[in-house]
């Protein structure tokens, strides 16, 4: 996985970036409320310099899902 | 933030080593996840807080908290906050056990949008009618007033309210001003009343939201996603510029305001070198760009001390260049009398500081001190860690920016005294060349011509009376910070007597120097308070009034006997054997230094040959 990606995960949550693998979601990490998905969104959106639609906002449902989602940017 | 920053913050074991890292930060480069690592840190590193801050909206504002507990973290304030949740916010204020009553609040933020009042406002104005315009206008403003009783009668916090924030574009594009009813009146209209029907409150202020954030931009303050998302209005620029406007009203009632203002002069107050460039060479007045520059910034820094701000000098140069630049360049906005203090010679600049804190009887935690030499700023900031030393960039046009962004001078009132304060600190300096000349003590006091008038405090007078609990640090007994709510009890409950002390003398009038307050209960007299401004300090004014305490307390008929305290700090050394010199019994000795006294009789005291020469009245 994106170094830089774990990193943004790890410090939205206020978590180990050991801690968190492409499993990692709003159902097995307690910090992933409503509240801290959208700053996730904004986090990821000012390291990666891009724009998430509100599908992609709300077709992440866990790390891989929002690592695919930064991916598809990139291209 | 680099890397080796942010292990270091996530390091830290407690506040102070915390604050001794962020306080290095600038809060307007952090982003979203940089805020929200040092604002769980401070939350992880709190023993105590140093306000508590409660948060109502009818938005998702969530994320306003952990800016605002960072930026005022980066000013030495530590916040614990509480949200209440979406929308609650007349429920919050009602309920006796709601989270917000519980938390017990000292200050309560309220920041509601048009889009949750009033829809309509926002949706279909065209096709409203005008009575039902200002029929939504009138509820929204009685609405607030009456949040507004509430949250004074269930809380004894502060309330900051924050005013409406006018749309970007008009829902009539620019044809909007020629409307009878034009939605741009409505939202001018709106805030105008919020500012008339919240002025006269002094617990109650009102946030200018609308303009502080039109200082980024309208355009930019809103992520239209997070929006539709979550109701989510401002984004992380918009929460950035709220956040920070909002600091500035923390720093005033933690009370973290700075008093002076030390400036350099060459290539600072004026363009050029004076030594070099010659007296009519340097850069300062109107009609030439540099001069321009210059002048712009004198001006404010002349306003600056219309707030009370005091002025002061640090300077290389020779005194004589110095004092003719004042004399001839009379197009200067500043004086060289607008300085309350003056160091112009060639000593090391922290020396100076330190020699001028301590002319002027006020810390040096409470200096903001501007260089454009960074060697200079460097070595203030190296040698004086309690100094505020603002970086200045290279270009000069910037320096007015800068000042006007800091936030260290802000004041919630502007009192008269304030519009004087510079005069009353040099007229200090000059009763001090007096002593020198006159030399004998009693002699030096009588020829001051020294007028006290002490009287019960008058509820006009509680924003001077709240200044000088909240900022008087050395002649304090107690130190008791009493906030507006407070102070309001005092004056109206019997219980209490509090007594402003006011002086005048042949060299000017000093306002309200000092407050008294006492507690009467079963008979007995305390006195909680026993305050007096530093610049009153050493002409035994303090005997004058305590003989007046003594003969109301002692006489019978309001009590048998006087009980005093000494609770000491760091900064109140100088009234540390007060009580004992005034005849006070000490009775106690607390483990931690606190002293408490007793006295029955009045014929004991200070019969102090320094009382001549001093007039008293004493008023009602």
């Amino acid at each position: 996985m994106d170094e830089n990606l774990v990193e943004v995960v790890s410090e939205v949550f206020g978590v180990d970036e050991d801690d968190i693998t492409p499993e990692t979601s709003p159902e097995n990490l307690d910090n992933w409320d409503s509240m801290n998905h959208l700053k996730l969104v904004t986090a990821i959106e000012e390291e990666f310099s891009i724009n998430l639609s509100m599908d992609e906002v709300e077709a992440i449902v866990d790390v891989k899902s929002l690592s695919d989602i930064v991916k598809s940017h990139a291209k | 933030m680099d890397k080796e920053t942010k292990r270091n913050i996530k390091s830290t074991a407690d506040w102070s080593s915390l604050y001794s890292i962020i306080k290095e930060l600038d809060y307007t480069l952090l982003n979203t996840r940089e805020i929200e690592l040092v604002n769980r840190q401070i939350a992880k590193t709190r023993a105590s807080s140093d306000l508590k801050v409660a948060y109502l909206s009818n938005h998702t504002i969530d994320t306003l908290a952990p800016y605002l507990t960072v930026i005022s973290a980066i000013h030495g304030i530590n916040i614990e906050s509480y949200i209440a949740p979406y929308d609650q916010y007349f429920q919050e204020l009602l309920s006796e056990t709601s989270g917000t009553i519980s938390f017990q609040p000292d200050v309560i933020h309220l920041d509601l949008s048009v889009r949750g009042l009033a829809p309509l406002i926002c949706e279909k104005f065209l096709s409203l009618d005008d009575e039902l315009k200002l029929a939504e206008q009138e509820r929204i403003i009685s609405l607030i007033s009456q949040l507004a009783n509430l949250a004074i009668k269930q809380t004894s916090a502060y309330l900051l309210v924050s005013n409406f924030l006018q749309p970007a574009y008009s829902q009539a594009g620019i044809a909007d001003l020629k409307q009878q009813q034009s939605e741009t009146e409505w939202y001018s209209r709106l805030n105008l009343a919020l500012i008339e029907s919240l002025k006269n409150n002094n617990r109650v202020f009102l946030v200018d939201k609308n303009n502080a954030l039109a200082r980024v931009g309208k355009e930019n303050i809103t992520d239209s996603k997070m929006l539709y998302l979550a109701k989510m209005e401002l984004n992380d620029v918009g929460l950035q510029a709220l956040a920070s406007e909002l600091n500035r009203y923390i720093i005033a009632i933690a009370g973290k305001t700075k008093k002076n203002l030390v400036l350099d002069l060459d290539n600072t107050l004026w363009g050029g070198v004076v030594g070099e460039d010659g007296v009519d060479g340097i850069k300062v007045g109107k009609g030439y760009p540099e001069g321009e520059i210059y002048y712009a910034f004198q001006t404010y820094i002349k306003n600056l001390k219309q707030r009370g701000i005091i002025l002061t000098l640090a300077s290389k140069n020779n005194l004589e260049d110095v004092e003719e630049a004042f004399e001839k360049r009379t197009e200067m906005p500043l004086g060289l009398s607008d300085f309350a203090s003056r160091r112009i010679n060639w000593n090391p600049k922290h020396t100076n500081l330190v020699s001028m804190a301590k002319g002027l009887s006020i810390g040096i935690d409470s200096f903001v001190f501007l260089d454009d030499n960074p060697v200079e700023r460097g070595l203030v900031k190296s040698t004086l860690k309690e100094v505020v030393v603002p970086d200045l960039p290279e270009d000069p046009s910037t320096y007015l920016n800068i000042l006007m962004r800091s936030p260290y001078f802000e004041k919630l009132f502007l009192t008269e005294e304030d519009a004087n304060k510079t005069e009353q600190y040099a007229a200090n300096a000059q009763r001090e060349d007096t002593r020198e000349e006159i030399g004998d003590m009693s002699a030096f006091l009588s020829s001051l011509g020294t007028k006290v008038t002490i009287e019960t405090a008058k509820k006009e007078n509680i924003q001077r009376v709240h200044q000088l609990f909240s900022k008087t640090n050395q002649f304090n007994v107690t130190t008791k910070r009493h906030g507006v709510p407070e102070i309001e009890n005092f004056i109206e409950n019997e219980g209490f007597d509090l007594f402003s002390i006011s002086v005048t003398d042949n060299f000017g009038d000093l306002g309200m120097i000092g407050v008294v307050l006492v507690e009467m209960k079963d008979g007995i007299a305390y006195i909680d308070s026993f305050i007096m401004s530093c610049r009153a300090m050493g002409r035994a004014i303090e005997t004058v009034i305590m003989n007046v305490i003594k003969e109301r307390y002692l006489s019978g008929a309001y009590a048998k006997q006087l009980v005093a305290e000494y609770i000491p700090t760091a900064k109140n050394v100088p009234v540390k054997s007060f009580f004992d010199d005034q005849g006070f019994d000490l009775v106690e000795k607390g483990d931690n230094g606190n002293m408490r006294y007793e006295l029955k009789s009045k014929a004991k005291g200070a019969e102090s040959l320094e009382c001549t020469g001093i007039e008293i009245y004493v008023g009602e």
